[in-house]
């Protein structure tokens, strides 16, 4: 690494950096096993390292502090002392203070932030200048215990007054990991690194041309010899002597243009595809980043709870994307929380179950089947599902006879659901049903699912299956009015040829029965609206998407195959695209667009709801356009209304206008629309009193009207909706997505 | 540059436009808008990139040209169907969105981009170019300053008229193509 340029303080914070880490580490295990007498060195080590530099840039307090925990370290390796749990607090608050003094701007902001924490340091150092329970009767020095028999410690009163809880959190892990051991690392800005990946995609690409351009060389080659072959054969034959030599020219001719074009294609189609996959590599981080802060939060929360956990983090090396890594640390914390607050059970009621007091959480990262499986599991008390389905009815989210009907995957989905807990009272760790929705959330997000499994009294597992990388994913292709699109595979359930008379209808709905089940059919380009498609021939391409129990089956015109695709963001200047989530170029230089599954589902079912798609037996008739939904805008501003309907319009929907009340009431007469926008403050009739006419009318007394003003005082806002208006949004709205949030929820969204 | 008509430029239009007060960043932008030269600036001569849609010539400043190639497939983007609007195309690595011209314009033809002559060609901003097929591209022209004659008033006159004058070159009489006027056009293409 290059250290030129660095300040002293730089130096400070990467030594604080580096060594306070180990500390920590190392005092969560020296608590485990306070007899292995070869833990206490490091930490010795590491105390003084970092008094010697904060000695080097004069932070004496901080000197004084890296001292005193020296000394502590001192004693417990001369078996003076037991580490025991208020001590690894105090020396944990020690590392975190340390820890954070290197976390500021500079050096003159550590400075202050060190006066300010004063009265924690002296407290800290008095607690290490006591020394508090001597150690046990077995010489510290000794051999290890046999992990197997730990001694049974009954609860001990602190060993010294403990220091008041003052002492910041543990600060944020820095936005880069620490180098690999073994191995040099430098900063790179991820636009360099998202940049380099499209060059060397590029590079691919390029690279195949080439190639293609080797097997053109290798062709005519073959083509030559069966000519020289043929002249060969024609020697007696005077006249073919000319193209006898004419042929073996261009044999030599061949054989030059292959060594100089053909080999060093291949060679560069070659490097084409390492240089990408290298690109891509350089993307990923190892799973051992997610879990950095699992150690200490287990330790604290176990504590706190009274419980006595050992945490074991299996996968560590596992290659994990950097942009996947980070959305996962907040769900892992979420899931290691519910298992430690709800799982795992208090010492004494482990023993009465006939289980190790200890408990045991394991988190597990590993690939399989390009996929990137992370599992958080405990051994703890299970999943109660009586009261789970108690709980269910409770909170009304099902009727007794259905809840009781549930079979055990669908029950344990509950879980997952915004708000919902079985915890009978909200504690500082959990409770509040926010984590596994948010957990769920995140892995739908990146296109993963989450599921639960739960054997009541030996434990849960929460399993994650997220995709390795963001950067590409593994897809099937298919043909959609004659151009190629994409679905990943993950969010695919099935994909089948079925014969033409194998398509039913049902209530005037076409229909196939794939995996047992009835599936509804939809043309995949009437749902894209891209026009009726060619799907003649004896069968139909279907590819079945959607929950494994309520299929939907797109129509598409053929299969493709199956690729890895290099994911490439839409231009943002076509806005949102219905059902089109990326685009991709393949090796082939074929550009072809990634459909969004999730999005497809929800028309499709919308479709098929409406009955709108029939006879997809019959191609002729098999396309049903959908409907856009149609908006009412009354507005007298002509800015405010054009801006209005352009962001409408982008969205989707159809959008009519009209300059004031009088004009909004007289559109309505025409009919058809799905929800109205109006202002307040109109020439002629106003917002209110239009309002108060639609609503009088039986034939508007359901659609939804939106008010958006300038005004936002309480009582414009009431008396909006005192006359009928379904919601009031004010300026604050157009900041984010909440106009055109609050459109689709009213009247749900823009097709029909 | 900004897309004039992407979410979060109407959105902050509408909010500003609420809000009454201009920002000091808008008045930059406005500043340099304003201090930027014109497109008619008069200079010795022009390099003009010769282009054919249907039988109509064009030509375009060569300094906001990116790119000429070969013609390239376009991919048709779904819910996005406006008539001058083609879809997206690969055109050398990037994903560019490719206008039809001779649809915007109202010309009786459309880029067969099967044709050996036709090609693709990237204008506007580097970072963010558009595309569009010609029917043939054959060269660049240089035209004497001041040559150029006022276009007749019902093409300028005409709201969407991109033609900044009338320019004599090699291959025919071509319409000088206003860029940042093309460029204005093309942006509400897209959504």
């Amino acid at each position: 690494m290059d250290l030129g340029g660095l300040s002293l303080f730089d130096l400070f914070r990467s030594e604080a950096e580096q060594h306070c880490g180990a500390l920590a580490d190392g005092l969560i295990r020296l608590e485990r096993d306070a007899h292995d007498p070869t833990l206490v060195e490091p930490l010795m080590r590491a105390a003084h390292s970092v008094k010697g530099a904060a000695r080097i840039i004069g932070l004496d307090v901080a000197v004084s502090l890296a001292h005193a925990m020296e000394d502590c370290l001192v004693r417990i390796q001369k078996g003076q002392e037991r580490p025991d749990a208020a001590r690894v607090d105090d020396l944990l608050k020690g590392a975190d203070l340390l820890l954070g003094l290197s976390r500021q701007a500079d050096e003159s902001a550590a400075r202050a932030w060190l006066d300010g924490q004063s009265g924690a340091v002296d407290a800290l150092c008095a607690s290490f200048s006591r020394p508090a329970q001597p150690a046990a009767p077995a010489p510290a020095m000794a051999a290890p215990a046999p992990p197997s028999a730990p001694a049974p410690s009954p609860p001990r009163a602190p060993s010294s007054p403990p220091v008041p809880a003052s002492v910041p959190a543990p600060p944020a892990a820095p936005a880069t990991a620490p180098a690999a051991p073994g191995g040099s690392s430098v900063l790179v800005s991820s636009t360099t690194l998202d940049a380099l990946l499209r060059l060397s995609g590029e590079a691919l690409v390029e690279g195949r041309r080439l190639e293609r351009l080797g097997d053109l060389v290798l062709r005519a080659q073959r083509t030559n010899r069966a000519l020289l072959d043929a002249a060969e054969r024609s020697r007696d034959d005077p006249a073919a002597a000319p193209l006898r030599d004419a042929a073996r020219e261009m044999a030599r001719t061949l054989s030059a243009l292959s060594d100089r074009i053909a080999a060093p294609a291949r060679r560069g189609a070659d490097i084409g595809t390492t240089l990408h996959a290298q690109a891509l590599e350089a993307r990923m981080r190892p799973f051992r980043d997610a879990c950095a802060a699992l150690p200490r939060t287990v330790r604290d929360l176990a504590r706190s709870l009274g419980k006595s956990v050992r945490l074991e983090v299996a996968g560590e090396q596992v290659s994990v994307d950097r942009d996947i890594l980070r959305q996962l640390e907040a769900p892992l914390g979420h899931l290691v929380r519910n298992c430690l607050d709800h799982g795992i059970e208090a010492p004494a009621e482990r023993a009465a179950a006939g289980k190790p007091e200890e408990g045991m959480l394991r988190v597990e990262a590993r690939h399989h089947a390009g996929s990137l499986l992370v599992s958080v599991s405990d051994d703890g008390r299970g999943i109660d599902r009586d009261r789970l389905r108690a709980r269910i009815i409770e909170r009304n989210l099902s009727p007794a006879g259905i809840v009781a009907s549930l079979d055990d995957a669908e029950l344990l989905d509950f879980l997952f659901l915004p708000g919902f807990s079985t915890a009978t009272q909200v504690t500082d760790v959990s409770g509040r049903g926010v984590g596994l929705d948010a957990v769920r959330t995140m892995a739908h997000g990146v296109g993963g699912s989450v599921e639960v499994r739960s054997d009541p009294g030996r434990g849960t597992v929460f399993a994650m299956r997220l995709p390795v990388t963001l950067s590409v994913v593994r897809a099937a292709m298919v043909s959609i009015a004659g151009e190629p699109y994409a679905l990943p595979l993950a969010r695919l359930e099935r994909i089948d040829r079925i014969a033409r008379g194998g398509v039913e209808t049902v209530e005037g709905r076409a229909t196939a029965r794939i995996a047992d089940q009835a599936v509804g059919l939809v043309q995949a380009s009437a749902l894209l609206e891209l026009g009726d498609a060619e799907t003649g021939g004896e069968s139909l391409a279907v590819v079945s998407i959607g929950a494994r129990d309520r299929l939907c089956g797109l129509i598409v015109d053929d299969f493709l195959g199956e690729d890895d695709l290099v994911i490439r963001t839409l231009d943002p200047r076509l806005g949102k695209v219905p059902h089109v989530s990326a685009a991709s170029i393949r090796d082939d230089g074929q550009l072809l667009l990634l459909l969004d599954a999730d999005d497809l589902v929800q028309s499709a079912l919308q479709m098929l709801g409406e009955g709108r798609i029939r006879g997809a037996g019959r191609p002729a008739a098999a396309a049903g356009a959908m409907r856009r939904r149609r908006v009412l805008v009354v507005e007298d501003s002509i800015t405010v209304r054009e801006v209005e309907r352009q962001m409408l319009q982008r969205e989707g929907y159809e959008v009519d206008v009209a300059v004031d009340g009088v004009d909004g009431w007289n559109a309505l007469q025409r009919g058809g629309y799905d929800i109205v926008l109006s202002d307040v403050d109109m020439p002629r009739m106003n917002g209110i009193d239009f309002i108060r006419t639609l609503r009088s009318d039986p034939r508007f007394a359901a659609i939804p009207v939106i008010i958006v003003s300038y005004k936002d005082r309480a009582e414009d806002r009431e008396a909006g909706l005192s006359v009928g208006a379904t919601a009031y949004l004010t300026k604050g709205s157009f900041h984010d997505r909440s106009l055109l949030a609050t459109v689709a929820d009213l009247c749900g969204g823009p097709l029909a | 540059m900004s897309d004039p008509s992407s979410e979060a430029t109407l959105r902050e239009a509408l909010t500003n436009l609420l809000d009454r007060p201009v920002s000091d960043e808008q008045l930059a932008e406005h500043a340099r808008d304003a201090a930027r030269p014109r497109e008619d600036r008069r200079e010795d001569s022009m390099i003009l990139l010769a282009v054919r849609i249907g039988s109509e010539w064009f030509a375009l400043p060569a300094e906001q040209v990116i790119l000429v190639g070969p013609a390239v497939p376009v991919h048709r983007v779904p819910h996005r169907s406006r008539p001058g609007f083609r879809g997206l195309s690969n055109v050398d690595g990037r994903i560019v969105p490719v206008v039809d011209l001779g649809r915007m314009l109202g010309i009786d033809a459309s880029c067969d981009t099967g044709a050996a002559s036709a090609r693709v060609v990237l204008f506007g901003d580097a970072d963010a170019p558009w595309a569009c097929m010609v029917d043939a591209a054959p060269g660049m022209a240089a035209v004497a300053d001041g040559t150029d004659e006022a276009p007749p008033v019902t093409v300028s006159e005409a709201p969407d008229s991109i033609t900044a004058g009338l320019v004599q070159t090699p291959w025919g009489r071509a319409s000088r193509v206003d860029m940042t006027r093309l460029v204005q056009l093309v942006s509400g293409m897209a959504m």
